[in-house]
């Protein structure tokens, strides 16, 4: 595997577990009761879920971009092989066309015999 | 049947279950390989449908109430604002997310190319491709003969062993093939193979949050307050609401300590070279995806009561 594969991983673990916390976080924040809050607490609050939202939101692009990019530079290691099998493939499948192609050959041979006797 | 018959068929038949034992292996890697990925494929635009709404039911709950909405903070355009640039983050990653499914597509063109070459009938082909080629020097050699003999120049026999001969030879060039094609790609479908493992477990994450995030709201909702409140929402529904509520919960608690305790790590499982030595094992891709189906089944159940 590549080095920067593996090094990505290694970044991508801990995004993903600065992604876990904040979750758990507007999790705990959500099961407040806020119903009797003073305004002024109320706001806090909806400052801090609105921003823990869009720092999901921003560490999700990350992870995403960090696994598009490893992809993108796999993905012609991913076609040369998908090349490959169908080559294989081909490969396997010529013997009996030529041995078809030797057999409709003769036929038309025999043929040609037959009607010239 | 002589001796040498009796050996040959023997031998014939053992060579024919080897190379099918391995013809096996190698179609399980192709067909779970490919499942796993259309899988894949399948909970990224799950795990964005759960990364978006648990974003709008974190929204419920910070909802301002009316007496707050002339603030500055609070304004019209101020909200507006807000909800616009929470929009962008999430679209963007809608766009990333599709990127990712297209790099899966190719990745599932590999899987479906390995297991076309696997299924395919080479023995069959080749031997019937025989078959026809000495019924064919028969009959150029009938034509020639012009019928003084009488007997074929490849008799019944010998065409038999002729054409079971290029079944075993035909199947075992077709092992061979697909075993070395198998060893061939294994760092590159390796490499896949990982990187769908990180696809796996960031959708894993956003859809277990988005069902604690559902069932928090359900159970403020839908239990918490009308107890607190000893409303009329106290009724047999609550009775229901409440052990589903429980249910869930449990849940959750016991998907966290088996999530904990699961080997997350695709790298370290290294599923290609389990594959190569011959002991694969699809169970161990396909468990996380079965834990995953799990949870969005689990977030039905919450969404239809939550919905009543």
């Amino acid at each position: 595997m590549a080095k920067t594969i593996a090094a990505n991983a290694e970044q991508r673990k801990l995004i993903k577990s600065s992604l876990d916390n904040l979750f758990r976080i507007r999790d705990e924040l959500m099961l407040l009761d806020m119903r009797n809050a003073k305004p002024e607490k109320f706001a806090e609050y909806n400052r801090n879920l609105y921003e823990i939202g869009l720092a999901i939101t921003a560490f999700n692009g990350i992870l995403l971009d960090s696994i598009n990019e490893d992809f993108a530079a796999e993905l012609p290691g991913f076609e040369a092989a998908t090349k490959k099998v169908a080559t294989d493939l081909y490969a396997l499948r010529r013997t009996a066309d030529v041995l078809n192609a030797v057999s409709r050959s003769m036929a038309t041979i025999t043929s040609m015999i037959t009607l010239f006797k | 049947m002589n001796l040498r018959s009796v050996a040959a068929a023997g031998m014939l038949a053992c060579l024919s279950g080897c190379l099918s034992f391995e013809a096996k292996n190698a179609e399980d890697i192709a067909t779970s390989g490919s499942e796993y990925t259309r899988n894949t494929a399948l909970l990224i635009d799950e795990s964005i449908k759960s990364a978006n709404h648990s974003d709008s039911q974190s929204m419920l709950f910070m909802k301002v109430p009316e007496s707050m909405l002339g603030s500055p903070e609070f304004s019209d355009e101020a909200m507006k604002d807000r909800l616009d640039k929470s929009n962008t983050g999430l679209i963007g990653n809608a766009e990333k997310a599709y990127r990712l499914r297209a790099s899966l597509d190719a990745v599932n063109a590999y899987f479906i190319g390995l297991q076309d070459l696997v299924r395919d009938p080479t023995a069959d082909r080749n031997a019937m491709a025989v078959e026809n080629l000495a019924t064919q020097v028969n009959g150029m050699n009938r034509a020639l003969d012009e019928g003084r003999h009488g007997t074929p120049v490849i008799s019944r026999e010998k065409k038999d062993a002729l054409v079971q001969l290029t079944r075993v030879i035909s199947d075992q060039i077709h092992s061979r093939k697909v075993k070395k094609a198998v060893k061939r790609d294994a760092e590159v479908i390796a490499t896949a193979l990982a990187l769908q493992g990180e696809i796996l477990d960031w959708a894993e994450m956003n859809i277990f949050r988005d069902l604690t995030s559902m069932t928090n709201r359900f159970y403020v909702e839908k239990v918490e307050v009308p107890y607190a409140e000893q409303n009329d929402k106290m009724n047999e529904q609550w009775v229901d609401d409440r052990m589903l509520y429980l249910k869930t919960r449990a849940f959750i608690k016991d998907y966290e300590t088996r999530q904990a305790g699961r080997d997350q790590s695709m790298y370290q499982i290294e599923l290609w070279s389990s594959a190569l030595s011959e002991s694969y094992d699809q169970t161990i891709i396909s468990q996380q995806i079965k834990d995953i189906r799990q949870l969005i089944a689990m977030k039905a159940d919450i969404e239809r009561a939550a919905g009543k």
